[in-house]
């Protein structure tokens, strides 16, 4: 859509359109009114290059989880464990102390023998699908900006996210779907709502927010005695998710009654008045409206799910995040992130070993979201990303700040790990290295605009090239940054 | 509409010589393409922006040679014809667009002498040569003489003989007059944003006087409405918002509000219904605060321009923070005022227009000295006694939490002591299996406290040994004997009255640390104002102290007598998400009510009275004093330093604050009173450029474009006007009627060209679809505001109460969309929905989406359906079915219905009522009795409210169920009737 004849005016439809949502339709009303429609085929816009990817499935661990616990061993901890870091001071968000040992032990996994902690056993059984970054960095240490720069690719709230930035490049392939989907238990997450928002984009291309959230029962035996069943709770209703998309009041008869009628009424005025264009854009935008009502909530229904697919993915809400992003990948959803838990779970200021249950909690679920997408045949066009917002400090956090215990860690904006998986990258490999103690970057650093830009390149766009003017300038979400990390492409 | 837009240019982009051409075909692809290397990078030697520049080429020779593209350097290279150059990078350009060029070329490369760079850097000053002065934008305001026309008769006002002017020269003509019906639907919505009543139509179709609608504009303009409509408009520039995106104050994580915002958006719908003259109304906004006396309480709220934000508090690091906000102040002074891009030159000199980096700096210079301040409402003393009970809270609540410390610390400090006997009475319950309350009874112990040594010492931990050897020993037959009990006891006792003593002499030590940290005496306040983050550690005081602790085995000892239990995964993050943060208390650690019955009446006695104190003072609070957020000088005005790069940790030299530099004829002098927050206010009002920019901003309000169609960009990069004469003549008369926005809605509204129908016409459609020259009316779709007023005004429902506090736009909500709550943090689902501006930038315009969830709210949305059943009410006592349907058109549409419509609506609400609807009731009253019926569910969750699209369902379903609670009704088949008429096109556009 950047790339026509007459990209401005092009841009302009876009804006007064939209997309996601109904982006066929929109290409199809097009095409009757102008012919520069004829790239559009299918809801997908003329691309920059050849689409590698259809869509993105971005688990988010909020919070900042720590790479030296997990995915990027450093020995060099266990030896000079207690000892101050040799180079001086460093500067995160709060006061920190001397070098801290991992409490995890690390094993190889898979042909491409990847070092990963006991924390993600399930991770390690498919380590060989997966493309490890171990040299992310981000620029500020605290959740909310990180959070706003990898959702948005800027640290203030107020620019389009990842996601939108997408559904306005690409349209989605289900126009009865939202193009963009974020799961989560609850909200807030730190930041909340900015982190999916469509900026400046047409109101289509923001997020849906839909909960993930299990319906647990009131007491705590129930509640220990549930965590083990994968069976889907007696109050799980996929109509209740979207309520947006569904009144209880009313009923698809009746509404397919109040659409003739409307449609009648219309035919009249149009043999009155003459035909509009925009009149009747709007009459077919409120035919798939009506289609949307009932395709909406079969997605979300993961009751339809065979008892060995929701073993494979466990229990607990994560696990369900995950199977919903997956059927909404399968349905032609552009993105679907999915959060951990609200607040910044993985912030283990205090004690390191409080990774434990988040770990726990993720590791079965996305190994199962590598798995099921193989078994649904969408490995070679999906993308999964997965990473927090910062990594953490090899050194323990001695402030006020994480409690008395002192045996947790603290932000670090300076390199983390990343995970990409799926047919477009390469898996077994490990990209980037770390100092000694997993401090910084010291080889082929990748800034968050890097994979931005990566990811965009995967779906077909030139991240400098999908821009959006608005306020006078174009905005682009990788801003003036970005190089595509094409050593990481299959 | 949307052709129109594809096809617009068109027209203007005849001949390759001219400047049309080179601007729309051109410049923009050598801009886009080429300019990223081969401008002040010069890659190749070579630049591209200028003639000479062109000429002149690079390494490889010049790079046109004019009349001869076959030959020139610059075509070759974009036709790929040579092998080692091919531009641009890595791409190549449309065919069409390498055609332009080739064109172009042909015709003589001609560079408009205006859009040549003429900005030169001579011995490091930047300097503006006077042929860039002369940019269309920047010129003294012209009066021009109205132009002849052959069609006189036509033509009422000067605006139409402007305009038709244009059109004939096109060979165009305007379509047929709008129908009185249309027309006064027309300005009615336009000026108020509400629809015109069935008598108000009626009446102005029977006034057949030469003024009638003359008559109905005074009206409009006169009715308070207007403010609600126009003020709006000016909040969409004013990026009006009423919180800011607030990230680490953890008591209100995320979400800051300004409680008094909408006392700015009250003064600017009081000032447009005042017809305030538009200098006052920009001097009031810039500078409310530092004008005269006499004015200055009256102006102060405007000032909530500045004061409302955006400001980004302590996300990040407070040096970028704070200039990102000045950067926003830059941004929307001078695009909202000015139509000019100024904030782009905050990295480097501006790309296009004559706008230097060091001009960024003056001006931000101004908004570095323009603090955040909150300006009572009430008078001096109500404040001053507000303010001391206020302190005196604070300072109470500080000592209660202090007595209840320190009861706590006396009581644990003194149960230390006990652990001994404690310890034997455990090894007789866990060993001996004596009974607990005969042990209790016999040792005089405390119940509980017993049972938290009991499940203490039962605990196994890898954290340190202390209570290792008392493990091994219960293992033991009958847990050892009493003497080998009662000696780990008195071990075990001494441990932990060490590790109490020396975390009693580390605490004194952090005390001095943290003192010695501090500037001057005082311990420093948590701040919560967007100005008072200076420093990280306004935010977290004493977070960067590198503080003192006992060793890890013995701190952790320390934590589980004193403070809480630890467990292997002991992150308080990781626990609460896991949903349980279930902290329990350390085995000596009391509080609340446990602690309050432990340390006798007297001193419980204390505690209640100082709460009870505290709770009567707080009431003495409620409701606070009104407030509004401004702005102020700061007292010691300073200059900015020159950021390179943009970056506030890479300076240069000091830049005065002044005006900029290319629209003050000599250098421009540095602002001499306080922040120069008032002598910018003037010197903007000067420009011919800021009258160009408001009626520029008024006319698209009323015909859909712009003369200029990008309101907020009158630079390079933005728009030719398409009519400039015309946009002469308006900004001259303007200025001459005293600014008066009133009397200009009048000149436009009474022109023709406003008059005109939203007919078609195929040839002036083929030559201007995009109706740029307006040879016909737009038909515009009911915005945001205008969709939900109407409606709730046409089912009789509307409040008509002006300003006031901001609400969530929930059904219950029957004030208009004005006073619904702008939220920069989560925009209301349905403003964003139908194309609310994001409140976080200035908005030039408004954008129209046509998606399925907006029929999926006309369609679903409780807020559609209510206002059905309302109009339904309204006509259930007619007569019978023609004369209900008769009344909804009249009270929908405006008008009578014709007979199709009835027949068609008869058949409707006939057929309605069937079976599967009865069977859904009976469903539903069965579903009731099993269970509660879902409609009626308030989830509890709190982020509920997320998961709707639907942002007029929220106060249903989420956010704050307690204040408002559901509307309950249920649809009918006339409700649901109603609520077609009011999602079919008739009501939802505007001829």
């Amino acid at each position: 859509m950047h790339r026509l004849p007459n990209p401005t005016t092009r841009r302009e439809a876009l804006r007064r359109m939209g997309n996601g949502f109904g982006m066929a339709a929109f290409a199809n009303m097009l095409q009757s009114t102008m012919s520069a429609a004829s790239d559009a085929q299918s809801g997908v816009a003329k691309l920059d290059h050849p689409q590698r990817v259809k869509r993105v499935i971005f688990l988010f661990m909020n919070g900042g989880m720590s790479q030296v616990d997990s995915f990027d061993p450093k020995p060099m901890l266990d030896k000079y464990d207690g000892q101050p870091m040799p180079g001086g001071e460093v500067k995160t968000e709060r006061k920190t102390g001397e070098l801290m040992r991992s409490p995890f032990a690390f094993k190889k996994y898979g042909q491409c023998g990847m070092d990963i902690s006991d924390m993600w056993p399930n991770l390690g059984s498919v380590a060989d699908d997966i493309c490890w970054v171990r040299s992310v960095y981000t620029e500020i240490p605290n959740h909310e900006p990180a959070c706003l720069m990898m959702n948005t690719g800027a640290n203030q709230a107020g620019r389009p996210s990842l996601g939108s930035w997408m559904t306005y490049g690409l349209g989605t392939e289900n126009q009865n779907l939202p193009g963009y989907v974020v799961l989560c238990p609850d909200i807030p997450t730190t930041v909340g709502p900015p982190l999916w928002s469509n900026g400046f984009l047409p109101a289509i291309h923001q997020g849906t927010f839909i909960s993930d959230k299990i319906q647990t029962p009131a007491n705590d035996a129930a509640l220990e005695e549930d965590k083990k069943k994968v069976d889907i709770e007696k109050g799980f209703d996929p109509k209740k998710l979207i309520t947006y998309v569904n009144n209880p009041k009313f009923e698809l008869v009746e509404q397919r009654r109040e659409l003739d009628l409307l449609n009648q009424l219309e035919k009249m005025r149009t043999d009155r008045d003459g035909q509009d264009p925009q009149v009747e854009a709007v009459m077919q935008s409120m035919e798939i409206a009506y289609r949307m009502q009932t395709e909406a909530p079969d997605v979300f229904d993961v009751r339809k799910e065979s008892k060995s697919v929701l073993e494979m993915y466990g229990t607990g809400s994560t696990a369900r995040g995950c199977l919903t992003a997956v059927r909404l990948a399968e349905k032609g959803v552009r993105m679907v992130q999915v959060y951990y838990a609200k607040g910044d779970p993985w912030d283990a200021h205090a004690d390191i070993m409080g990774h434990k249950v988040n770990a726990k909690n993720s590791d079965q679920p996305f190994a199962a979201v590598v798995k099921d997408l193989k078994l649904r045949g969408l490995w070679k066009d999906t993308l999964v990303v997965c990473g927090s917002e910062f990594g953490r400090t090899p050194v323990r956090e001695v402030g006020g700040g994480g409690g008395p215990l002192k045996k947790g860690r603290d932000h670090n904006p300076f390199a983390f790990t990343m995970w990409l998986a799926g047919g477009a990258v390469k898996g077994g490999t490990i990209y980037g290295k770390t100092d000694d103690f997993g401090f910084k970057t010291i080889e082929k650093p990748v800034h968050v605009h890097d994979i931005h830009a990566t990811i965009l390149y995967l779906m077909g766009m030139d991240h400098t090239k999908l821009t959006y003017r608005y306020s006078g300038r174009d905005f682009r979400l990788t801003d003036v940054h970005g190089n595509v990390l094409h050593d990481l492409i299959a | 509409m949307l052709t129109g837009v594809l096809i617009a240019t068109s027209l203007f982009a005849q001949q390759p010589s001219s400047v049309e051409f080179f601007e729309t075909r051109v410049r923009p692809v050598l801009a886009n393409n080429c300019y990223g290397c081969h401008t002040n990078t010069a890659m190749g030697d070579l630049r591209l922006d200028s003639a000479e520049a062109l000429r002149k080429g690079g390494k490889r020779g010049s790079s046109v040679v004019a009349g001869d593209p076959a030959n020139s350097l610059l075509i070759q290279a974009v036709q790929h014809t040579i092998a080692d150059l091919k531009m641009p990078m890595g791409a190549k350009l449309k065919d069409q667009q390498i055609a332009d060029l080739s064109e172009w070329v042909k015709a003589g490369a001609k560079w408009p002498v205006e859009a040549v760079a003429k900005v030169a850097v001579k011995d490091g000053k930047y300097t503006i040569l006077p042929e860039l002065r002369k940019f269309w934008s920047f010129l003294p305001l012209t009066d021009p003489a109205v132009p002849a026309v052959k069609e006189a008769k036509w033509a009422k006002t000067p605006i139409d003989k402007f305009v038709l002017a244009k059109l004939e020269s096109e060979g165009l003509k305007p379509v047929k007059m709008a129908s009185k019906r249309d027309l006064i639907r027309r300005a009615s919505l336009d000026l108020t944003g509400l629809p015109p009543t069935f008598e108000e139509i009626d009446a102005f179709e029977r006034d057949a006087s030469a003024d009638a609608f003359g008559k109905v504009v005074d009206r409009l303009l006169a009715s308070p409405q207007y403010g609600e409509r126009w003020g709006r408009y000016w909040l969409d520039v004013a990026r009006y918002g009423e919180d800011d995106y607030r990230s680490l104050d953890p008591m209100r994580r995320g979400y800051n509000p300004y409680p008094n915002a909408h006392v700015y958006r009250d003064w600017v719908i009081r000032a447009m219904n005042d017809d305030m003259p538009y200098d006052q109304f920009v001097k009031a906004q810039l500078a409310g605060d530092l004008l005269d006396p006499t004015v200055r309480s009256k102006m102060l709220p405007a000032t909530g321009f500045m004061g409302l934000g955006p400001w980004y508090y302590d996300n990040g690091s407070t040096e970028v923070t704070r200039a990102d906000e000045r950067h926003d102040r830059v941004d929307v002074v001078t695009r909202g005022f000015l139509g000019l891009t100024v904030a782009c030159a905050r990295c480097h000199d501006h790309k296009y227009d004559p706008i230097p980096a060091a001009d960024y700096y003056a001006l931000s210079g101004v908004f570095v000295n323009t603090i955040y301040e909150e300006y009572p409402m009430v008078p001096k003393s109500v404040l001053a006694d507000f303010q001391k009970v206020e302190a005196q809270i604070d300072l109470k609540q500080k000592m209660l939490g202090e007595m209840q410390a320190n009861f706590g610390a006396q009581l644990s400090q003194s149960l230390v002591f006990q652990t001994v006997n404690y310890l034997q009475g455990v090894h007789e319950v866990v060993a001996l299996k004596k009974e607990i309350p005969v042990v209790v009874e016999a040792r005089r112990l405390d119940f509980e406290l017993l049972d938290r040594w009991i499940k203490y010492l039962e605990k196994p931990t890898t954290r340190y040994k202390y209570k290792d050897a008392w493990q091994a020993l219960m293992k033991q037959p009958k847990g050892g004997t009493v003497a080998e009990a009662k000696k780990l006891a008195e071990k075990l006792q001494e441990d932990i009255v060490a590790a109490m003593l020396a975390q009693k002499e580390i605490e004194d030590e952090n005390k001095v640390i943290s003192a010695k940290a501090l500037d001057g005496t005082k311990p420093k306040k948590r701040v919560n104002k967007p100005s008072a983050f200076v420093t990280n550690d306004d935010f977290c005081p004493g977070c960067g102290l590198q503080l003192k602790n006992l060793a890890e085995d013995q701190n952790s000892l320390w934590i589980e007598i004193f403070q809480r239990q630890l467990s292997d995964n002991d992150d308080p993050q990781a626990m609460m998400a896991a949903g349980k943060l279930n902290i329990k208390p350390g085995v000596l650690a009391f509080r609340g009510w446990a602690l309050e019955s432990r340390i006798g009446s007297e001193a419980q006695a204390q505690i209640v009275a100082m709460r009870k104190d505290i709770e009567a003072a707080q009431k003495k609070l409620e409701p606070h004093y009104p407030y509004l957020h401004g702005v102020r000088d700061a007292a010691q005005p300073v200059n900015l330093p020159l950021n390179f790069r943009g970056d506030p940790f890479n300076l240069g030299p000091e830049v005065p604050r002044h005006f900029l530099s290319v629209l003050t004829p000599e250098d421009p002098k540095p602002f001499a009173k306080g922040s120069g927050r008032l002598e910018l206010a003037e010197a903007i009002l000067a420009q011919p450029l800021a009258m160009r920019v408001i009626v520029n901003r008024i006319w698209k309000g009323h015909f859909g474009s712009g003369i200029v169609d990008s309101p907020s960009n009158f630079g390079m990069t933005g728009e030719r006007p398409t009519h400039p004469e015309l946009l002469e003549h308006l900004a001259s008369s303007f200025k001459r009627n005293g600014m008066s926005i009133k009397k200009l809605h009048r000149e436009m509204m009474l022109s023709a060209v406003y008059q005109l129908s939203t007919a078609n016409d195929a040839t002036s459609l083929a030559k201007d679809s995009g109706n740029r020259l307006y040879w016909r009316a737009n038909r515009k779709r009911l915005d945001a505001e205008q969709l939900r007023d109407s409606v709730l005004l046409v089912a009789g429902n509307l409040d008509a109460a002006l300003g006031g506090p901001s609400e969530d736009l929930t059904p219950a909500m029957l004030r208009r969309t004005v006073y619904g709550k702008v939220s920069r943090y989560k925009l209301d689902q349905y403003l964003q929905t139908f194309d609310f501006p994001s409140p976080n930038i200035s908005a030039e315009k408004r954008f129209t989406t046509t998606v399925p969830v907006q029929r999926l709210f006309l369609m679903n949305s409780d807020f559609m359906q209510i206002e059905g059943e309302k109009l339904a009410d309204r006509v259930a006592k007619e007569s019978n079915n023609r004369e209900r349907i008769r009344k909804l058109y009249r009270m929908i549409h405006g008008r009578e219905p014709v007979e199709a419509e009835v027949v068609a609506a008869l058949a409707y609400v006939k057929a309605e009522p069937l079976r599967e609807y009865d069977e859904r009731k009976n469903n539903k009253d069965k579903k009731a009795e099993e269970s509660k019926p879902v409609e009626d569910e308030v989830p509890t969750a709190e982020g509920d409210d997320d998961m709707l699209g639907m942002g007029m369902m929220l106060g249903v379903m989420g956010r704050r169920p307690a204040a408002v609670p559901p509307i309950k009704y249920e649809p009918t088949v006339w409700g649901r009737y109603a609520k077609v008429l009011l999602s079919s096109s008739e009501f939802q556009f505007v001829n």
